[in-house]
């Protein structure tokens, strides 16, 4: 390429970036229209001796076909650039909140008892339910706390004037339970319960959940073993350590009360035991052919626990800035 | 119940250190809720003895021996501060009630000290009078060593099968048995020799009281001083244990209880008139007892009376009438056993609290009473003197318990826990049971203390307990039975939450009793379940429905400042009517819908916004809409009651305007709530089946119809549906896509956009096929409802 040839595309390119998309075609007739410098000197060609005419050609064309890369470089730059600035005429600021309700929440305690319920499912165990305004026979004296027993008046009762009561435990699902169905029985029961008692530590309503296994050989040893596994599980902690403690309950036998090791700490968490046998005659299971084991936790202080609330009383305000948190 | 460990040490004197003793006692089964040191501190308070007083000098000063060389001058103005008293003297230097005592002149006497009340060193309420010691006292002893202030005190949960752990002599005989320690006898509780063997009361127990009441001793002593101080240390150990000193002889059977478990009374015996029968009561008989409770007897109650009338309710309190007053000289002290039956619930039904009632139901060995007699006698005896009659005693110990067997093997098939029967044997030796052996078959008897040994079961804890539970194996259940049924449920409970929570909805938890207001309110009902014993008049009215909870949680996050709510509860409620339970879902949306804030297309929460919601709870159901006019919550022109295959499961509408004012239920804008009766859903079952659907091309068409106001939505749809079945199978959906009024519509009418959505069976429609349903429609909805086709 002549040195003039060289120059003439560099102005050409210079042309082409100080255009816009409505000046492109200006400089390209400047170029290759008719009067245009490239065309210009193509015609001038025939002009040319013939043995030099060749070489010319051949390099004009070569001249051209670089002018019109640079052209259709340039179109597509601005085009895309056009493209680019319409889009961003109508961009949106994608960091607004999006639209519809944020999700909601179910409450705390129903997490901790769905996974109870879940964890105890995966054992075999059915959840069973029953009604929460009780009589004396399901809510006592079939879970051997006969009329006047001392262990009743721990129970602090809610009572109803024609003699029932809002069931104190959700024991008396059990013999619901063992009414209806023969062993072997695996059964969860949580609910509300009630009690005469209104202080920080204490609600009047309050959820427990209970465990009932009869079968014909199920021991103590293995309620042992099935809370300590439930625990462990419950708050993922292969470390957490149990202990039993000898405790009482009308209607268990041996009864204890369980207390376990989490962080370092011992925590009182449930009572439970073998069920007594006055509680199977009670059900129509035959004690001396079956045996189990019963427990009940408090819902209501796993939550606590587990989510690391400090005061009972939130969970029974219902305010939407503590569910919220349990999304 | 609260225990000394100084006083539990004098049956068990090499007891371990108070830190141990906890460990102990919660191994056993008597769990320590809390434990404290006695106290008060009593630094530079030690005894004195009044060598003089100044009773009769104008400055009331005494001289008081403490021991050292020179008796110490101090002024003293208590009316008993009289000579040779034994007393407690703050010294220089000692703190009492926030003041450091110092020498100080008084009446121009340098006073080197403080002689001090109870209520001074903290030990008492009296505020009058200072404290008299013992006459053994040796002047210079420190009052805190005397007082035993560094004692330990235990708060014990005593279970209620353990009666007998109700005094220092039961738990110091468990924790001997189980430290191997020696367990001294009761002292001072032998029969006095030297009696009046005339002083005799008569007792008989009448027939119908004898199984109540298999026995009945009484003790009388005369010339007694009533007056008498109790000496301090009784004083502090009773109120270290929860028992108020009251006077002598009252304080006394306090101690003798609190020490040996068995509850004693002491009639004034100058007010009783004749033998004492023990009988049971009468229907109309009355009795004062001596916490002024006006007691109706009947025949549930055991009576111990005079000639003249009832003087005691046996095993529970005694009478007004014949108690101790300071007046008494002679008493009658009385001490017997009555079963648990024929105490227990007797508290409760006269409202009135017993310590010895409190024993008695829970068991009361029945060798005591003789014992306690004694023992409370020598103590009468040594502090207030008098003459000690005879024993007098009606009935008799009743027989031990029943025999329990245990056999080889049935220790470990319960808790999965071997013990060889020679150690079962050797563990329930130690508790006092009487043991024999046959082979491999332990007979036990229960010693008499013990009221909680019926069955097999009961041995085998013992033993364990004994053994400590810390011992037993951590073993996996052998797992028998099969799968868990996992029936394909409509919907329930958890599905329910799941879908509330994901729609926006929170879920709350309020408590099932309610105001009874709310019922009336919200739910027209004026006859609930109601509490016999509520918290409060405000939590005494069981819910029938879920809206009361809703609406008051929707206002207490009003209040704090909350724009939009969501809220959702399931819970049972309860209609006393029917007798019912029923499991309900309740709902309530208010305020802004969305949390788009920036977004125009905002609006408050509505009706349809609740439908829409009930549509995603029950997803492919088709849920029908009535309206609902005479629900006593809900707006009249903005409720419905909802149904599913003709059964009403539920109810939606926007809170009655009357509800919302400001001194009621204050809410603004006004929230939609609905509520559905999970019980009659939880059990339908969903099974998907698969309905194949045509390949051919959807076309769509929309009409515009103008119809009366009270023209429904869903009359509309079911009248073009109506079309489908009279030949136009072609018809798939019909979808109601506008609702008009206002404008060029005139008044009473409105326009009703329905977009049919068609598709062929075996071919692609054609245009005649789809005008010919066209007018099929229209003309259905013209005959239906005059209905006039909006060009």
């Amino acid at each position: 390429m002549l040195d003039d040839e060289q120059a003439l595309l560099d102005d050409a390119r210079t042309a082409l970036e100080r255009a816009g998309l409505d000046d492109l075609d200006q400089v390209k007739s400047a170029y290759l229209g008719k009067q245009g410098l490239i065309s210009k000197q193509l015609r001038s060609i025939g002009a040319l001796p013939s043995e030099q005419r060749g070489p010319a050609g051949a390099r004009l064309n070569l001249l051209r076909k670089q002018f019109e890369q640079l052209f259709d470089d340039r179109v597509r730059v601005l085009r895309d650039q056009a493209v680019m600035q319409r889009l961003n005429r109508t961009g949106i600021d994608v960091t607004l909140p999006g639209r519809g309700d944020n999700g909601g929440s179910k409450h705390p305690v129903t997490h901790v008892t769905e996974r109870a319920v879940a964890i105890f499912g995966s054992l075999g165990f059915i959840v069973a339910d029953g009604p929460e305004i009780e009589d004396d026979f399901h809510n006592f004296e079939a879970l051997n706390h006969p009329p006047d027993h001392p262990a009743r008046s721990a129970h602090d009762t809610f009572y109803f004037a024609d003699g029932r009561m809002l069931r104190t435990h959700t024991s008396p699902v059990q013999i619901r339970h063992m009414l209806k169905h023969q062993p072997p029985l695996r059964v969860i029961a949580p609910g509300k319960v009630y009690r005469n008692d209104n202080d920080a530590t204490h609600s009047p309503m309050f959820h427990q959940v209970e465990g009932l296994w009869v079968d014909d050989q199920v021991r103590f040893s293995d309620l042992k073993g099935i809370l300590l596994a439930f625990f462990r599980q419950f708050f993922e902690d292969e470390s957490i350590e149990i202990r039993f403690r000898p405790s009482y309950f009308p209607f268990t036998e041996p009864s204890a009360e369980v207390d376990i090791r989490r962080r370092g700490d011992w925590l009182e968490i449930t009572g439970c035991g073998m069920v007594h046998p006055n509680v199977l005659h009670s059900s129509n299971i035959d004690p001396q052919q079956y045996q189990g084991f019963a427990f009940g936790i408090g819902i209501d202080r796993l939550a606590m626990l587990l989510y690391g609330i400090s005061d009972l009383r939130l969970l029974f305000e219902n305010d939407v800035r503590f569910l919220r948190q349990f999304r | 119940m609260l225990v000394s460990c100084n006083w539990l040490r004098e049956f068990v004197p090499q007891l371990p250190a108070p830190a141990k003793l906890e460990q102990i006692l919660t191994d056993i089964g008597l769990e320590v809720e809390a434990s404290h040191i006695a106290g008060p501190e009593l630094d530079n308070v030690v005894a004195g003895i009044i060598l003089a007083d100044g009773k009769r000098t104008s400055n009331q000063v005494c001289s008081v021996d403490i021991g050292r060389e020179r008796p110490l001058q101090i002024v003293c103005t208590a009316p008993n501060a009289t000579k040779n008293k034994r007393v407690a003297v703050a010294l220089v230097g000692a703190q009492i009630l926030g003041h450091t005592i110092a020498s100080r002149e008084i009446k121009g006497v340098v006073s080197e000290g403080m002689m001090c009340s109870a209520a001074e060193l903290r030990l008492g309420d009296d505020r009058k009078l200072i404290i008299e010691l013992e006459r053994d006292v040796r002047p210079g002893t420190p009052l805190g060593t005397l007082l035993e202030t560094d004692d330990h005190v235990f708060d014990v949960a005593v279970t209620p099968n353990r009666g007998d752990w109700l005094s220092m002599l039961g738990i110091g005989r468990e924790l001997a048995a189980k430290s191997t320690l020696k367990l001294r006898g009761v002292h001072a509780a032998s029969p006095i020799k030297r009696t009046d063997a005339t002083a005799i009361h008569q007792v008989r127990i009448d027939e119908s009281a004898a199984r109540a009441c298999p026995k009945f001793a009484c003790l009388p002593i005369s010339n007694v001083n009533a007056n008498a101080h109790t000496p301090a240390l009784i004083c502090q150990r009773l109120l270290r244990c929860g028992v108020r000193p009251v006077s002598i002889i009252v304080d006394l059977t306090n101690y003798v209880m609190l020490e040996l478990g068995q509850p004693l009374h002491a009639f004034d015996r100058n007010r009783l008139s004749g033998d004492l029968a023990v009988r049971m009561g009468r229907e109309g008989e009355k009795l004062e007892l001596i916490d002024k409770t006006i007691a109706k007897l009947s025949d549930r109650y055991l009576v111990v009376a005079d000639d003249a009338q009832a003087q005691a309710i046996g095993g529970v309190m005694g009478g007004m009438a014949s108690s101790i007053t300071a007046a008494t000289t002679d008493i009658l002290l009385e001490a017997a056993h009555f079963t648990p039956a024929t105490i227990r619930g007797r508290t409760r039904e006269l409202n009135i609290s017993s310590e010895a009632a409190f024993r008695f139901e829970r068991g009361v060995n029945p060798n005591l009473c003789e014992i306690a007699l004694w023992r409370a006698a020598r103590l009468i005896k040594r502090y207030c003197g008098g003459t000690v009659g005879s024993l007098n005693v009606a009935g008799a110990t009743p027989q031990a318990a029943e025999a329990v067997k245990l056999e080889h093997g049935q220790i470990k098939k319960l808790t999965g826990m071997a013990v060889s029967l020679s150690e079962a044997a050797r563990r329930l030796k130690a508790l006092g049971f009487n043991i024999s052996r046959q082979r491999k078959t332990l007979t036990t008897v229960s010693p008499p203390w013990r009221f909680d040994i019926e069955r097999k079961e009961d041995l085998i804890e013992e033993i364990i307990r004994f053994g400590g539970y810390s011992s037993l194996p951590t073993t996996m259940p052998q797992l028998t039975g099969t799968f868990v049924a996992a029936p394909q449920r409509l919907i329930d409970a958890t599905m329910a939450r799941d879908r509330l929570a994901h729609d926006g909805y929170q879920e709350i938890i309020t408590y099932a009793f309610v105001r009874p207001h709310w019922e009336q309110d919200f739910y027209a009902n004026n006859q609930p379940f109601v509490l016999t014993n509520p918290l409060s008049e405000e939590l005494s009215a069981m819910r029938s429905g879920l809206f009361g909870g809703l609406i008051d949680r929707a206002i207490y996050n009003q209040r704090r400042r909350q724009e939009s709510l969501r809220l959702f509860e399931i819970g049972r409620c309860f209609n006393a009517k029917d007798d019912t339970q029923p499991l309900l879902i309740g709902g309530l949306g208010w305020g802004k819908v969305g949390n788009a804030l920036w977004d125009d297309q905002k609006h408050n929460y509505d009706f349809f916004d609740a439908r829409g919601s009930l549509t995603r709870l029950l997803p492919g159901d088709e849920l029908e809409l009535e309206t609902l006019q005479d629900h006593p919550a809900l707006h009249p022109g903005r409720a419905a009651t909802i149904l599913r295959y003709g059964k009403q499961i539920g109810i939606v509408g926007e809170l009655h305007p009357a509800l919302l004012d400001k001194h009621r239920y204050p809410l603004d804008p006004a929230p939609v709530v609905f509520e559905l009766d999970l019980d009659l859903l939880i059990n339908q079952v969903r099974n998907f089946a698969f309905e194949p659907f045509g390949k051919l091309p959807l076309v769509r068409r929309d009409l515009a119809v103008i119809v009366d106001n009270q023209t429904t939505a869903a009359q509309l749809v079911k009248s073009v549906a109506g079309v489908k079945v009279k030949g136009f199978p072609e018809i798939a959906e019909i979808q109601v896509f506008d609702n008009f009024s206002g404008g060029n519509i005139i008044s009473g009418k409105r326009s009703m956009g329905i977009r049919i959505t068609m598709q062929g069976n075996e071919e692609n429609m054609v245009e005649d096929r789809i005008n010919e349903i066209m007018l099929a429609i229209t003309n259905q909805l013209q005959n239906d409802y005059q209905a006039e086709v909006r060009i």
